[in-house]
């Protein structure tokens, strides 16, 4: 159902497979020196980023009285944000958020190893796919 | 549930051996704890030496590795 090829034959049929990349298929190439014969995956990054719509944010927004600040959790990153100000407490929140996934694409071999972080991947994708704070802004709070 | 002085977040940081990096708007602490395991707790730079709000630490702690806010006191008073 897949289609799977090796380096070679991506390489001598890159045009070809690109198209039927594009047309939904998953094209998958394998290494087929390497030990461990992990393999990766071609697919239209429409359908990626379709698929991760299922990663939702869900912001955790609250008003502490003792030190009257305003509060973001963003548990799905473990990031949180508190401000004098709500607006203050947004703008940080989103600031950790780009700058998370900054780092995490980075270190990607240190984050995917580290289980309790290895789940934060699509979100990161996700975040990594916005082209300014506005758009962080909207797939963080939906609006 | 209660607050922590960031005084006192800082030093449990350092204890624990975790490092602290800036990295663009947030001051990050991270590292390996006693038990191999990989720890992070990210602060924005305008947070940064404000007390940290109960809900808000309660997080924190458990991210440190802490099992609860008592055990990040305990270990605080116990490790010098």
């Amino acid at each position: 159902m897949t289609t799977a090829v090796t380096i070679a034959e991506f390489r001598k049929d890159l045009r070809r497979l690109i198209d039927s990349a594009l047309t939904g298929r998953e094209i998958i190439c394998m290494d087929a020196k390497s030990r461990d014969r992990q393999t990766c995956s071609l697919i239209k990054t429409n359908l990626l980023l379709e698929m991760l719509q299922a990663y939702i944010f869900k912001p955790k927004v609250f008003y502490d009285q003792e030190t009257k600040t305003h509060n973001i959790h963003l548990d799905e990153l473990k990031l949180y944000a508190y401000a004098d100000t709500l607006e203050e407490a947004t703008e940080q929140i989103i600031d950790l958020a780009i700058d998370y996934a900054r780092d995490y694409i980075n270190r990607l071999e240190l984050f995917l190893n580290v289980p309790d972080r290895k789940s934060h991947y699509p979100y990161v994708i996700r975040l990594t796919h916005c082209q300014n704070t506005n758009e962080v802004k909207k797939l963080i709070f939906g609006s | 549930m209660g607050t922590c002085s960031f005084r006192v977040f800082i030093k449990v940081c350092k204890k624990l051996g975790l490092q602290k990096r800036k990295m663009g708007n947030r001051f990050v602490w991270e590292g390996i704890d006693h038990k191999g395991q990989y720890r992070q707790v990210s602060i924005h730079i305008h947070a940064e030496g404000r007390d940290i709000p109960s809900g808000t630490f309660n997080k924190m702690v458990k991210d440190l590795g802490f099992e609860s806010e008592e055990e990040f006191f305990m270990y605080n008073k116990f490790n010098k």
